[in-house]
């Protein structure tokens, strides 16, 4: 009785140990084949006027921005495809972001969605906007810029608990990136 | 002994003994000023442009209120002053930088001309507060500044040539980003562009005139 039951043990660890290397190895394929990381940012664009500037100088500042991050993008794995999302609302906008890049087969090409909703759950006029993932992680396309439209009631209040006196949004961005610098940023964030 | 002029952001801006300005920040980039002067994009342009711009529209403003554009009367209301034919970028709008250029003979050019600006796609500068234009005895405007990315090592020459907002520091140029390996992102560098992490440090010369790109730049009180 006892021999059976230290065959069966033996057995079932094999057929274990083999479970779990398929799992491992389904799950490495799975990961092999998940977008890379990226990031999303929104960016209050702004400039400042100069009230003391002479007649001839220029009397408005270079622009800059002030930005809110989302949060990090989460793998999403499900009947074959793998997908890295961002999803999330920031404090100075009534809408919520929803940023995917999926790849539906185990080819190199990859979608980008992003899909900005407002408080009745309604996508903001232009969106969602649906294309072939267009980011790389080095380059001049490691990042893609998606204005948001802002009503005079919003702009008003962003300018009104976000800038400085003399500053005005000039527009709304956001910014969906992968590369170093913008994801270091990130990542420093939620440290 | 050095003194910290001012704080922001949580950076100090410090004078130092020799006389120099020092603070360590991110890199937002500043497109103004590029009109094509040496071949690059133009900063800005209407949708009938077919070139690439530095900055979306949006941060040059529009109709009846043009503030980031030179106009016809220099007034945000006026109309956005065209390149010509005869221009760098013709159709393109023309862009300004606080620091003005003279002309080959040495006097001021109009302020149509694209050319009395400083190029951002060409050229590395850097945009700085009020604080420390104000700050310092010496003449900000025009001055000598080395930029450095402590992340890479990378540093470059650069002029001081534009006026950044009051509550933001480290703003460069496109062509500053490129040498010292700072993002440049999408299609419009100036607009999704930069870098927030604080590893850009950056000394400035007050009084001592640029010499970029074997350019000698004049000090320009402000």
């Amino acid at each position: 009785m006892q021999r059976a039951s230290l065959a069966d043990t033996v057995r079932l660890l094999a057929v274990c140990c083999g479970l779990f290397a398929a799992l491992l190895a389904y799950g490495a394929d799975e990961l092999s084949h998940t977008p890379l990381p990226f990031a999303c940012e929104v960016r209050y664009h702004f400039r400042e006027h100069f009230r003391d500037a002479k007649p001839g100088q220029k009397n408005v500042s270079a622009p800059s921005y002030e930005r809110e991050a989302l949060p990090m993008s989460r793998i999403a794995i499900s009947e074959g495809s793998a997908a890295r999302i961002v999803e999330g609302r920031v404090a100075h906008l009534p809408y919520q972001f929803l940023v995917r890049i999926s790849r539906s087969d185990k080819s190199q090409a990859e979608d980008l969605e992003v899909n900005v909703l407002d408080s009745s759950g309604k996508p903001l006029a232009g969106f969602p906007q649906v294309m072939r993932n267009p980011l790389t992680k080095t380059g001049d396309s490691s990042r893609k810029e998606f204005e948001i439209p802002v009503s005079e009631a919003v702009k008003k209040n962003i300018e009104k608990t976000l800038l400085e006196k003399d500053q005005f949004l000039t527009h709304v961005d956001l910014i969906v990136g992968m590369d170093d610098d913008f994801l270091s940023a990130h990542f420093s964030n939620v440290r | 002994m050095s003194r910290i002029i001012g704080t922001i952001h949580g950076s100090d801006i410090v004078e130092e003994n020799d006389g120099s300005v020092t603070f360590s920040a991110g890199a937002t980039l500043d497109g103004d000023g590029a009109n094509g002067q040496f071949g690059g994009d133009p900063c800005y342009a209407p949708s009938s442009y077919s070139g690439g711009t530095l900055d979306v529209i949006g941060n040059a403003g529009h109709p009846g209120n043009w503030f980031g554009v030179v106009t016809d009367t220099g007034e945000e209301t006026g109309k956005p002053i065209v390149q010509g034919a005869g221009d760098p970028c013709p159709g393109a709008y023309v862009s300004a930088t606080s620091l003005h250029l003279p002309g080959r003979d040495g006097k001021p050019l109009p302020r149509s001309s694209p050319f009395k600006y400083v190029d951002s796609a060409t050229v590395p500068f850097i945009a700085v507060p009020p604080m420390i234009i104000k700050g310092v005895a010496g003449i900000v405007m025009g001055c000598r500044v080395v930029v450095t990315n402590t992340k890479n090592g990378k540093k470059t020459e650069a002029v001081v040539a534009d006026g950044g907002p009051s509550n933001h520091l480290g703003e460069i140029s496109v062509a500053c980003a490129k040498a010292i390996g700072v993002s440049t992102g999408g299609p419009h560098p100036a607009n999704s562009g930069g870098a927030d992490s604080p590893d850009i440090h950056y000394q400035l010369f007050p009084g001592v005139a640029a010499v970029v790109n074997g350019v000698t730049y004049s000090l320009q009180h402000s």
